[in-house]
């Protein structure tokens, strides 16, 4: 419509109009024989309201685009409260098909696409080494060589993740923080909120121990009190001068509460924390993070560690030195994991929104056709073309905008279920919220739907022929041909997309079975684990911390329903852990190789405790104390690597940090690193040679293992009152949330295969529906000449079953090509199993077969008589 | 701002009301009150131009490229705006007048035989 062009002058239309009056006036005056006063009024009043016509013409040329759509609007909303059942189907197809999407969306958008909040953060990486297929620390002196020579960095610091006892005696507490070096906060470019960062000048090794504070821990514990700077805090026994509050945002790494200097140039290590590993080469414990100059590349910086790293090999031949360094950017190492993850959902998510766009549009196409008349006579009215297919526009605008409503209420709720299923590291601070920009992704959408499924059908009644429809009326049975194959192949389209869901939902879950269904290596029924820290204050001699453990296993023994108890200094499926080096006695050490199994200590039962067999030799026992000659146990593939042919048992081997021990029994393999990762070389060391001050209190039960909780805690604080007893979880517990990320993305693939396969049959049924009702007549005919009812089902049935036959064939060759960008989240499942595609073969000839047997029953049932009368 | 009962009214008419003028510009050119007085003559007074619709639809028609205007001097000497059919509204007449005829008949199918109604 012109808004703006106004090709005649107001003018000159109100001199036509002048002149009608006069004409009219004329003729009356010649006619009826009126004087010339009482002519020209009565044409005047004949005319009409003069001024009236006037603003009606000036309407036409401006405001009719408007008011057109305000008419749209109304009518919308009339015909929308005419067919309620179908206004409901429209709106909660796409309420889901919105809601799921803007969920999926707020998840992935905190996890990929929001920047992390540090200043020029993409030029934040993470050095690590590589190391039998995954990353691990670096050793304190290569970080010393890296951070000297390496030119593409501004800066390089090193952070060390810790759980500190704050405040000692009046308020213990335990805070999640980091031992940083001085230059952490320079590199991650952040200022303070309140007094100082830490700085190399200030904070330098060997000066005065110093803390800064989070804002959180700052607000709780000392109620935002300036006065904090310059207080003398206990942490961990041991004074610090608190120097400064960093902001609100700022807690990395993880969810830091605090960030206390370091002791020497590197962060000290836990265990021996007076003791300068500077040198070591062998010990790796850190993290390390840098910050890129502006013109370097990741690639250049990549390739310049690299040449360090030979020469450090070529100066150190006895370094240990992995497989080569590895940059990560800091967000591929805060996100990595759950990236591809991530993706997928993203792309199932996007999957389902087709799918549910496609039911609307198939619905509306049904309900196009039958207002195909309706649209003819509004056409033959003088309704332009451009205006219906606006208006129709309108109509589905409507819709997905209450749509997308909807979709956003249910968004909110399912992100707070989200948030129960989401592993706590993906997270963002704070908890997944609903945004602006997830608001205007909503829109977004819901923009995009009206495209989809709001133009095609508008187009398709629009540029109905006037003829055509007008012929269908009358007597035709079938008809329609063209939005009929249409609405056909959008069915074939929605059932070959929802196949590939289900498929891989279901190699999802078949991996989720295996991974559950691997042998664990112990057995998890009847054991409680809690987890204790002893501060190096109270605890600083290994016989204080041995003493402490003997007794609480002690009395833990004595506790009724116990049956066994130990201490280790990791649980299994507990990933990480350390690694030290070692020297095997008579085995000179191959270059290149990896030197470094995973570390365990613990006490005499904890095999016996958690039912890992002995393969070879013997396990610990008291004897084993402190002062007795070093003992080692080794795990099977520790001994496979070492002592491959002559048997571990009664070698001598130098754990890096102890003497020499002999290896005096084999073990049988653990999951240790997760259920999904092949056993590394490990070895256990008796916890009385090597006291641990992080430890984990397992105890096998009688019963079910929660019910001696609180009496097990009793027992730890009639040993000591002040420590702090923290993750108390059943071995089946940390099964369940070592696959959590796991099982989060199955639940929700499951759940949108499901959504999906229950669209595609309201889609199959929902054509099968209306091309009985359309060959209603035809079927009439049939019968009353005598065909069987079951034959004309059949018939009914074999098209449903031949739509869906034909979706599944597209989905299985598609999924044929896709699943295999699955494959690094598959665990024990072909990529192409035979099993999950024929039972999704299965699923759908069933779903097709009940959504065509219910419409072609209903026809059957129905008589005759009354489809003839209904045309 | 118009009454909706007249943009009712308009909307209904507005087709129909094309056609009309159009067959009434097939005798020659002729001004806004000559095709209102035809209409309402060759209907037999049945039909009513309304004036407010009749001068918006000589406006689209014109802007369609249907009909041509031009100002010039009535048989009493009047200055009027006459109007033209041009080729294209030839065309569109006979189009519109077979589309119309069927409409008829279509309407008269639904509507049903006289008498018929419930």
């Amino acid at each position: 419509m012109r808004v703006f062009s106004r090709r005649r002058k107001q003018k000159d239309f109100a001199a036509e109009i002048e002149a009608h009056i006069a004409i009219e006036a004329d003729r009356l005056l010649r006619e009826e024989g009126l004087s010339t006063t009482e002519a020209e009024t009565a044409a005047r009043l004949k005319f009409g309201n003069v001024l009236q016509t006037e603003e009606c013409f000036y309407e036409s040329q401006r405001v009719l685009w408007f008011e057109d759509l305000r008419k749209d609007l109304r009518y919308a909303i009339r015909t929308v409260r005419q067919s309620p059942t179908f206004t409901a189907t429209v709106i909660l197809t796409l309420a889901l098909g919105i809601g799921a999407t803007s969920a999926i969306f707020s998840v992935t958008d905190a996890a990929l696409i929001k920047p992390l909040p540090f200043p020029e953060a993409q030029r934040l990486v993470s050095l690590y080494e590589r190391w039998q297929g995954n990353l691990s620390s670096l050793s304190p002196a290569d970080y010393l060589d890296y951070r000297r020579e390496a030119k593409s960095f501004e800066d390089m610091a090193a952070y060390r993740h810790y759980s500190f006892n704050l405040g000692g005696e009046n308020r213990p507490e335990r805070v999640l923080g980091a031992v940083v070096t001085p230059n952490f906060f320079a590199t991650m470019g952040i200022s303070p909120e309140l007094g100082r960062t830490l700085n190399p000048v200030q904070d330098k090794p060997g000066g005065p121990r110093t803390v800064v504070l989070s804002y959180s821990l700052w607000k709780r514990r000392y109620a935002g009190s300036p006065d904090v700077i310059g207080e003398i805090v206990s942490l961990d026994g041991e004074p610090r001068v608190v120097v400064g509050v960093m902001p609100r945002h700022f807690t990395f790494p993880g969810n830091a509460g605090l960030w206390a200097s370091a002791r020497f140039q590197v962060p000290e290590h836990p265990l021996r924390p007076l003791i300068d590993l500077s040198t070591s080469r062998s010990s790796h414990y850190f993290d390390i993070i840098g910050r890129l100059k502006p013109s370097v590349t990741m690639r250049q910086a990549q390739g310049e560690v690299e040449v360090i790293a030979r020469r450090l090999v070529e100066q150190y031949k006895d370094a240990e030195e992995g497989d080569g360094p590895q940059l990560v950017s800091l967000r591929d190492d805060l996100v990595g994991n759950t990236r591809p993850a991530i993706l997928i959902l993203l792309a199932a998510v996007a999957v389902l929104f087709f799918i549910a766009c496609a039911n609307v549009t198939n619905i509306v196409l049904a309900r196009g056709t039958m207002r195909q008349k309706e649209m003819a006579i509004r056409g033959s009215l003088g309704a332009g073309r451009l205006r219906l297919i606006r208006q129709l526009t309108v109509e589905s605008s409507f819709l997905s905008l209450a749509g997308a409503t909807l979709g956003l209420v249910g968004a909110h709720y399912a992100l707070r279920s989200l948030e129960m299923l989401l592993p706590a590291d993906v997270l963002p601070p704070g908890g997944l919220q609903i945004d602006f920009r997830l608001i205007a992704f909503a829109i977004g959408v819901s923009v995009l739907s009206t495209i989809l499924f709001g133009l095609f059908p508008a187009v398709q009644a629009a540029g109905g022929d006037l003829n055509c429809a007008l012929k269908e009326s009358s007597r035709s049975s079938t008809g329609g041909a063209h939005v009929n194959r249409s609405r056909k192949l959008l069915t074939v389209a929605q059932v070959a997309l929802a196949a590939i869901l289900v498929i891989g939902a279901g190699l999802l879950i078949r991996s989720f079975d295996r991974l559950l269904s691997m042998p664990q290596g112990f057995s998890p029924e009847h054991i409680l684990s809690l987890q204790l820290s002893l501060p190096p204050a109270q605890y600083g001699r290994p016989a204080d911390r041995n003493r402490f453990a003997a007794e609480v296993l002690e009395r833990i023994r004595s506790l009724a329903g116990v049956r066994s108890a130990a201490v280790t200094s990791r649980l299994p499926l507990d990933p990480g852990g350390s690694r030290r080096g070692v020297e095997i006695k008579g085995r000179p050490s191959v270059p290149g190789e990896d030197a470094s199994p995973y570390y365990l200590a613990i006490s005499p039962d904890y095999f016996r405790t958690l039912h890992i067999p002995i393969l070879e030799g013997r396990v610990f026992t008291d004897r084993d104390s402190a002062n007795a000659p070093g003992t080692v146990i080794v795990n099977a593939a520790m001994a496979r690597h070492f002592w491959p042919k002559e048997g571990a048992v009664g070698k001598y081997m130098k754990v890096e940090g102890l003497d020499w021990s002999l290896v005096v029994g084999v073990a049988a393999d653990v999951a240790q690193q997760g259920l999904d990762k092949t056993p590394r070389p490990a070895m256990y060391v008796p916890y009385a040679q090597d006291p641990w001050p992080a430890l984990v209190l397992v105890i096998r039960t009688a019963m079910d293992p929660k019910s001696i909780t609180s009496s097990a805690i009793a027992a730890i604080h009639q040993v000591d009152k002040d420590q702090a007893v923290y993750n108390v979880r059943t071995m089946n517990e940390v099964i369940a949330s070592s696959v959590q990320a796991r099982r989060f993305r199955t639940i929700l693939l499951t759940l949108f295969a499901f959504f999906a396969l229950i669209l595609a049959t309201i889609g199959i049924y929902g054509v099968m529906a209306y091309t009985v009702a359309q060959r209603g007549h035809e079927m009439a005919i049939r019968l009353a000449l005598g065909a069987q009812p079951n034959q004309l089902r059949l018939s009914v049935i074999g098209e449903g079953l031949r739509l869906a036959v034909y979706g599944i064939a597209v989905g299985l060759l598609a999924s044929w090509g896709l699943t295999r960008f699955l494959s690094g989240i598959l665990y024990g499942v072909q990529s192409t199993d035979a099993l999950t595609f024929a039972a999704t073969i299965l699923f759908f000839l069933v779903a097709a077969f009940l959504a065509s047997y219910l419409p072609a029953h209903r026809a059957m049932k129905a008589n005759p008589v009354d489809i003839f009368r209904v045309q | 701002m118009p009454t909706r009962s007249q943009n009712e009214r308009l909307a209904l008419l507005q087709g129909t009301l094309d056609l009309l003028i159009l067959r009434t510009l097939l005798f020659g050119r002729q001004h806004g009150q000559g095709i209102a007085r035809f209409i309402q003559e060759s209907s037999k007074d049945e039909l009513l131009v309304d004036h407010g619709a009749l001068y918006p639809a000589l406006q689209r028609l014109e802007e369609q490229g249907a009909i041509t205007a031009e100002w010039g001097i009535s048989e009493n000497n009047r200055k009027a705006r006459f109007y033209k059919l041009t080729q294209k509204g030839r065309k569109r007449l006979g189009e519109e007048r077979s589309r119309w005829r069927r409409i008829a008949l279509a309407i008269g199918n639904v509507l049903g035989p006289e008498g018929g109604e419930v």
